[in-house]
């Protein structure tokens, strides 16, 4: 069975919790990891290696920078790994970018494809059905269970607003893993080594063949017109704790709404 | 695209805050490569406002693909009844109309049996109500119900076409926008049309920064499409006279659909609390070491609010993840908001934009939480709450 998983390096600041102390920034490729909900894709995929065998393949569409954050995701017990990169995919929306992985995944074959729901940084989901409509097959969205792969149709379980359910789908699907489908195991040192003798192939523009009037920023139908501040015209007070006017003012907030 | 000018002083501090690794000094002055995702983060902290976001110079050549005209919203329902929240699209559709000229709102319909369906979305003064209505056409036969908006789409060409970022929407929606090979922004916070050009402005969080980023769809790509978040408008009310008119599309070839149900569990899911309540806590990285999360939690009952959190938090595992506040979480819309050692960042401030009061503790004067407080203390969060506790009890 071909496994494949798509996998996205992402700033590693993605809670942006720090971002006013700034200047605490790593440099250089700590400041990347892979999506975490990837990994729960990787861990998936690995369940079904073990349960029909196969190999599993790592995609990753990102600039060469990111090499080493590829590596470690193929440390998980990942068969080999491609790195699509190109200056020519910057600035390549979601419409582009499924174009691109499209064509690499047709260019390497594949029975099942995994990914994570969304990613931390874009957050928009749509990669998984995307891919889905450029390759003619079927998606499945926040997958809940990957019950049976038959030969030519995959059992799984989804959620449509409140009900759960219980599916027959047409393979090959291209499914997107959530946070709650599976507990992702630590890569055993054995699994490490391995890695480090894993080829990573790597495809450019031309080795996929790519239409470049769909990738980059020319393929792609939306961009950023304008940043702006968030407009709240709220009374703003600022106290110290030290003065006890706040605390008395947050127990007037509470006192009157309660 | 980011572009730095002259006055750039060679303090790097472009380069130790891009997410994206891709500046460096060439020459001495910040140079920006191809990797660059535009997030905006650069030109936001730049402390010499050396660092500008270009137009887009390109897109003012092209010609706008012809023929599109007005706005049209997709209808999620489970075969019995609108989703609830689709009052909101009509909402949303409704302000659009008030700064386009004569344009229709119409609705797409797709689904087996729906007629008094269709009777629901005209109740809500939509002007036409497009139905593709057939027995494989159940929701989760998601491969014909996309390529059949897609056909009417392609026919009826409106400029504009809406739905809601529910898990749902977020599935069919780059199935459609994939199909018609057009651009699609996904879960905005806001939409709104600009003035001179009629264009509809997608606005939802940058990735990087404190900023909202205002999206568009280049003039040669229609119809120009979007997602939006439930929660951010009030759903519009039903009307009296009831003037639109349903169109049956039935000559669009249908196809076997991928998917077959297998069987249904019905499950009851509680509204989570923190939509609920009128008063919420929010727990961020500030306030998650056990000793000051379990004050915070006396706390919140005392006060009879609910728990929320930061996605850092969530992704921590120290809260369930419907407890989520925030872009990526939920929308709230409490009475109160306590932020508790939250910095607030845009994705989790637009979670509480509409949150009557919002009430801050940080032990950072600079965290940008404060900005949208009405009621901010520069303390830490433990101390803070034993005070209030302590006070409380007087």
């Amino acid at each position: 069975m071909r496994i494949i998983v798509l996998v996205k390096p992402v700033p590693t600041e993605q809670s942006f919790e720090l971002d006013s102390q700034s200047n605490n920034l790593k440099r250089g490729n700590a400041n990347l990891r892979i999506n975490p909900l990837d990994i729960h894709a990787i861990e998936e995929s690995i369940k079904l290696k073990e349960k029909y065998g196969g190999e599993i393949t790592l995609v990753s569409m990102a600039p060469l920078n990111s090499e080493s954050v590829i590596r470690k995701a193929l440390s998980y017990g990942i068969d080999h790994g491609i790195l699509l990169s190109s200056a020519s995919f910057s600035g390549s929306d979601t419409l582009a970018t499924s174009y691109i992985l499209s064509k690499a995944l047709e260019k390497w074959g594949y029975d099942i494809i995994l990914t994570g729901k969304q990613s931390y940084d874009g957050d928009t989901g749509h990669i998984c059905p995307g891919v889905a409509e450029y390759l003619g097959i079927a998606h499945i969205s926040d997958v809940r269970e990957i019950i049976e792969i038959k030969d030519d149709t995959i059992i799984v379980r989804k959620y449509f607003q409140d009900d759960l359910l219980q599916l027959q789908v047409k393979s090959p699907v291209i499914v997107s893993c959530g946070k709650g489908l599976n507990t992702p195991r630590i890569p055993t040192i054995y699994d490490r080594i391995k890695s480090l003798s894993t080829n990573v192939i790597i495809w450019d523009d031309i080795d996929l063949e790519l239409d470049k009037e769909k990738i980059g920023m020319i393929g792609s139908p939306t961009y950023v017109d304008s940043l702006y501040s968030v407009d709240v015209s709220k009374e703003n007070r600022i106290y110290h704790m030290s003065d006890k006017e706040g605390i008395k003012e947050v127990l007037n907030l509470l006192q009157i709404k309660h | 695209m980011i572009k730095v000018l002259d006055n750039c002083t060679s303090c790097k501090r472009c380069i130790s805050l891009c997410p994206f690794n891709c500046i460096k000094l060439v020459n001495s002055i910040a140079f920006i490569n191809d990797s660059c995702n535009e997030c905006g983060l650069c030109v936001d902290k730049c402390q010499e406002k050396a660092i500008v976001k270009c137009e887009n110079k390109s897109n003012e050549l092209k010609e706008y693909k012809s023929g599109y005209k007005g706005i049209c919203i997709f209808t999620e329902h489970n075969s019995f009844q609108l989703n609830d929240t689709f009052k909101e699209l009509v909402t949303h559709a409704f302000e659009l109309k008030k700064k386009l000229v004569n344009r229709k709102i119409s609705a797409i319909l797709i689904g087996d049996n729906v007629n008094e369906i269709a009777d629901g979305i005209l109740n809500y003064g939509i002007d036409e109500v497009w139905i593709s209505d057939g027995q494989n056409l159940s929701h989760f036969n998601e491969d014909v119900i996309a390529h059949l908006a897609a056909k009417i789409i392609e026919r009826q060409k409106p400029e504009i076409f809406l739905g809601l970022a529910t898990e749902y929407g977020r599935s069919i929606f780059p199935l459609i926008a994939t199909k018609l090979k057009t651009g699609l922004t996904a879960d905005c916070i806001a939409i709104d049309i600009e003035e001179e050009s009629e264009d509809l402005v997608q606005i939802r969080p940058t990735y990087g920064g404190s900023k909202l980023a205002a999206i568009k769809t280049k003039k040669d790509y229609r119809p120009q499409m979007a997602t939006i978040r439930e929660g951010v408008i009030v759903g519009a009310k039903q009307i009296m006279n009831k003037i639109g008119k349903k169109i049956f599309i039935d000559d669009v070839p249908s196809l076997n659909s991928k998917y077959q149900l297998i069987k249904v569990k019905k499950q009851l899911f509680e509204i989570s609390s923190i939509e609920s309540s009128k008063i919420v806590v929010g727990i961020g990285m500030g306030a998650q070491s056990p000793n000051t999360l379990n004050l915070v939690k006396e706390f919140a009952e005392k006060i009879n609010a609910s728990l929320g959190a930061t996605r850092a938090v969530i992704e921590a595992g120290i809260l369930d993840e419907n407890c989520q506040i925030g872009q990526t979480g939920k929308i709230i819309n409490p009475d109160v908001y306590i932020a508790l050692g939250i910095s607030g960042a845009i994705q989790h401030q637009v979670g509480v934009l509409n949150a009557k009061s919002v009430i801050a503790v940080n032990i950072n004067p600079n965290a940008p939480i404060f900005k949208i407080a009405n009621c901010g203390i520069i303390g830490d969060v433990f101390e803070v709450i034993s005070e209030l506790l302590c006070q409380m009890k007087n």
